[in-house]
C-alpha cells in the first residue's frame, strides 16, 4: 500500500470512527473529515478542491433539497393529519384495521415523501387516536417505523441511500418502480401478515368507545386549504414529472428543485424562503456532500479500486451469491450504523465492478434492498425508529429496545427473505 | 439609580420569591406557585443555595406529553380528559426532572440598570436575587422593573405602595 492510500484511508476511518460511534456530530464530523481530506490531498497531490467539488453528486443533494422544500411546505398545511384522521375514520376503531390503514398509509407517504416527516406528522394524532378509544398505540406506532422504511426503499425519492445509488447506478423514478417497487409491496404484505400474527392479542383487544373517533372531522386538520390545493398541484406535476423525465432528459433532481421554485413562487413569492429553508435538514446535505468528498479522496488514491479488485473475483465467478452477500452484510450493518455513510462508501466499490466489465445491476438492487429494509433490524437502525420509540416514551405503553427485538426484528427478517428471493429471481430469471 | 433623590437597588424592589426544595413533586410545586400567587419557584438544595428556577411554563410542558407538545392539530382532535389524565399521572414527578438551571441571578445589590439589562439579554420575565452564598433572598421581575420605568417618565405609579407592598 503506498504512503497516499494509507493516508486517506486513515483520514476515512478517524472520520467513519466517529460519525458511526455518534460521539460527534456527524455533520461536524463529516466537514472536518472533508477538509481534511482535500487539504492534505493537496499538500501529498493525491486530491484537491476541484477533485472534491467533483466527488459531489449534485443530483442527490439537489433532489433532496428541492423534496426537503414541498415537505416543509406541504407540513404546514395539515394533511398528513388529515390523512390519518381520515382512514382511521374508515376502520371505526377495529384495531387490525388501524394498524393496516394507519401503517399502509405511512408506508405510501414514505414512498414519496421523507419517512422522518411522515413519520414525526402521523405518530402524535396515531397516539391520540388509541387513546380516544382506548387501545395501545403500541403495534401501530411499531408498524408504522418498520412500514416507512420498506415502503421508502420502493422508490427513488423514497430514501436518500435509493437516490445515491439511483444517481450513481442510472436508474430513473420508472425504473425503481419495476425492480424495487413490486419487492417493497411484496415486504410490506409479508410484514402484515407477520403483524397480524405477533400481535394477536394486542389487536383482539376491543375499543372502549370509538365514538371520538367517528366524531372527528378529518377537515378541521387542514390549516390552509387554499395553500393545500395549490401544493397538491405543485406535488402531482413533480411526480408527473418524475414518471418521464428520462424521455425529457431531465434529472429527478432537476424535477424536484423546478417543484420547489413553482411551489415557493406561487405560494409565497414575496416572502424571505428563510423560513421554509430552516425547516429542510441544511445539516444532513452537508453531511452528504462531506461524505462525497471523503470517499472521493478514497477514490484517487485508489483504495476503492483495490477492493473492487478484491471483490472482482468472487463477483465473476457467483454474481448472485455476491448479491446475498451485499443485500445482508448492508442489512446488518445499517441495522446497527447510519446506512448513508455505508451506501455512499459502497456505491464506488460496486461502479468499479461496472468498470470491470460486471453486469453489476443486480448488486445494486441488492444493496438498495440492504440497506432500505435493515434499519428495521434495530430501534436505532432508522431516523424513523428512533423517533417513534421517543414519541411513545410517555405512552403507557412505551417500545422498548426488548419490544423492538420481539417484534421489529422479525418483520426485518421476513422482509429480507422477501429481497433475497426476489434477488433470486431476478438472477435466475434474466430481470435486470 | 435614583428615582425622586432616592437610590435604589435591586434589594429595595425585590419580592419575596416563593421556595422549595429540589426533592419536591409536581403538584407541591404547583401547590407553591398558586399559594404564593408567583409564576416561578426557586429551587434550593439541602443548604439553601439555588440549584435553579421552575415555572408554571415548565410545570405545564412537564406534564404534556412530547408527542403532544407541538402538535397543535393533534391536540385539537384529543380533550381535556387526557390532559386531566396526563396531569394526575405527572403529580409525582420530582421536580429534578425539569429544574431550570439556566435562570438568571443578581446581587441584592445590583443597581436596577444591570437587573434591567439581564431582564433583556435573557427574556426572562424574572431574576433570582442571590447573596453572597448563592442563597435566594428575592425575585425581581418585569412587573417591578416596570414600575421603575414609569416613575422615570413620571407616570402615576404606585413605587412607593409597592415597595411598601414587597417590603422594600
Amino acid at each position: 500500500m503506498e504512503l497516499t492510500q494509507i493516508v486517506s484511508v486513515v483520514i476515512f476511518a478517524v472520520t467513519f470512527f466517529f460519525i458511526l460511534t455518534e460521539k460527534i456530530h456527524r455533520a461536524v464530523i463529516a466537514l472536518a473529515g472533508a477538509v481534511t481530506m482535500v487539504v492534505v490531498g493537496t499538500f501529498m497531490g493525491f486530491y484537491n478542491m476541484d477533485l472534491a467539488v467533483e466527488a459531489v453528486d449534485y443530483n442527490t443533494i439537489g433532489l433532496l433539497f428541492g423534496m426537503m422544500m414541498l415537505v416543509a411546505l406541504l407540513e404546514q398545511t395539515g394533511v398528513f393529519q388529515f390523512l390519518g384522521i381520515y382512514v382511521a375514520r374508515k376502520t371505526k376503531g377495529n384495531p387490525w384495521k388501524l394498524l393496516l390503514a394507519l401503517g399502509l398509509l405511512t408506508a405510501f407517504l414514505s414512498m414519496v415523501l421523507d419517512n422522518v416527516t411522515t413519520i414525526i406528522l402521523i405518530t402524535p394524532i396515531t397516539i391520540v387516536i388509541s387513546r380516544l378509544i382506548g387501545i395501545s398505540p403500541l403495534p401501530l406506532l411499531l408498524a408504522e417505523a418498520i412500514l416507512s422504511n420498506v415502503g421508502g426503499a420502493g422508490t427513488l425519492v423514497g430514501d436518500p441511500p435509493n437516490i445515491m445509488i439511483g444517481s450513481a447506478a442510472g436508474f430513473g423514478f420508472n425504473t425503481f418502480l419495476l425492480y424495487s417497487l413490486p419487492v417493497a409491496l411484496a415486504g410490506l404484505a409479508a410484514i402484515l401478515l407477520l403483524f397480524k400474527f405477533v400481535f394477536k392479542e394486542q389487536l383482539a383487544t376491543e375499543p372502549k368507545d370509538v365514538s371520538r373517533l367517528m366524531e372527528m372531522d378529518p377537515t378541521e386538520a387542514i390549516e390552509d386549504m387554499k395553500m393545500l390545493k395549490q401544493l397538491l398541484a405543485v406535488f402531482g406535476g413533480v411526480i408527473a414529472l418524475f414518471f418521464v423525465h428520462s424521455a425529457l432528459h431531465l434529472e429527478p433532481s432537476v424535477v424536484a428543485l423546478m417543484g420547489a421554485a413553482i411551489a415557493l413562487l406561487v405560494i409565497r413569492a414575496k416572502d424571505d424562503p428563510h423560513e421554509i429553508i430552516i425547516k429542510t435538514e441544511l445539516s444532513v446535505l452537508l453531511f452528504f456532500a462531506s461524505l462525497f468528498i471523503i470517499v472521493g479522496g478514497l477514490e484517487h488514491t485508489e483504495v476503492l479500486a483495490k477492493i473492487g479488485e478484491f471483490i472482482t473475483g468472487t463477483a465473476e465467478s457467483n454474481l448472485l451469491l455476491t448479491a446475498i452477500i451485499i443485500l445482508w452484510v448492508s442489512a446488518i450493518l445499517s441495522a446497527i450504523v447510519d446506512n448513508i455513510p455505508f451506501t455512499v462508501a459502497m456505491i464506488p466499490i460496486i461502479a468499479f465492478l461496472a468498470k470491470d466489465g460486471i453486469d453489476v445491476n443486480l448488486l445494486w438492487w441488492a444493496l438498495v434492498f440492504g440497506v432500505g429494509f435493515g434499519g428495521n433490524g434495530t430501534p436505532i437502525g432508522s431516523s424513523a425508529g428512533v423517533i417513534v420509540m421517543s414519541k411513545s416514551e410517555e405512552t403507557d405503553t412505551p417500545i422498548t429496545f426488548k419490544n423492538w427485538m420481539q417484534y421489529g426484528l422479525p418483520a426485518t427478517l421476513v422482509s429480507l427473505v422477501v429481497a433475497t428471493g426476489a434477488v433470486t429471481a431476478m438472477y435466475y430469471f434474466n430481470l435486470v | 439609580m435614583t428615582i425622586d433623590g432616592k437610590e435604589y437597588k435591586v434589594r429595595d424592589l425585590m419580592r419575596d420569591a416563593v421556595i422549595i426544595q429540589k426533592d419536591a413533586e409536581l403538584s407541591h410545586a404547583l401547590e407553591a406557585l398558586i399559594k404564593g400567587k408567583s409564576n416561578i419557584a426557586v429551587v434550593v438544595d439541602d443548604n439553601g443555595a439555588l440549584l435553579g428556577g421552575v415555572s408554571t411554563l415548565d410545570i405545564i410542558r412537564a406534564i404534556l406529553p412530547d408527542y403532544i407538545e407541538q402538535d397543535p392539530t393533534a391536540a385539537h382532535f384529543a380533550d381535556t380528559a387526557m390532559l386531566r389524565e396526563d396531569t394526575l399521572k405527572s403529580a409525582s414527578t420530582s421536580i429534578s426532572n425539569f429544574i431550570n438551571t439556566k435562570d438568571v441571578t443578581v446581587h441584592p445589590d445590583a443597581n436596577l440598570l444591570e437587573a434591567t439589562v439581564l431582564s433583556c439579554i435573557n427574556a426572562q420575565g424574572r431574576i433570582i436575587v442571590v447573596d453572597d452564598e448563592n442563597k435566594p433572598v428575592g425575585l425581581l421581575t418585569r412587573t417591578e422593573i416596570k414600575q421603575v420605568l414609569a416613575a422615570f417618565l413620571n407616570i402615576e405609579n404606585n413605587l412607593e405602595e409597592f415597595c411598601k407592598d414587597t417590603s422594600c
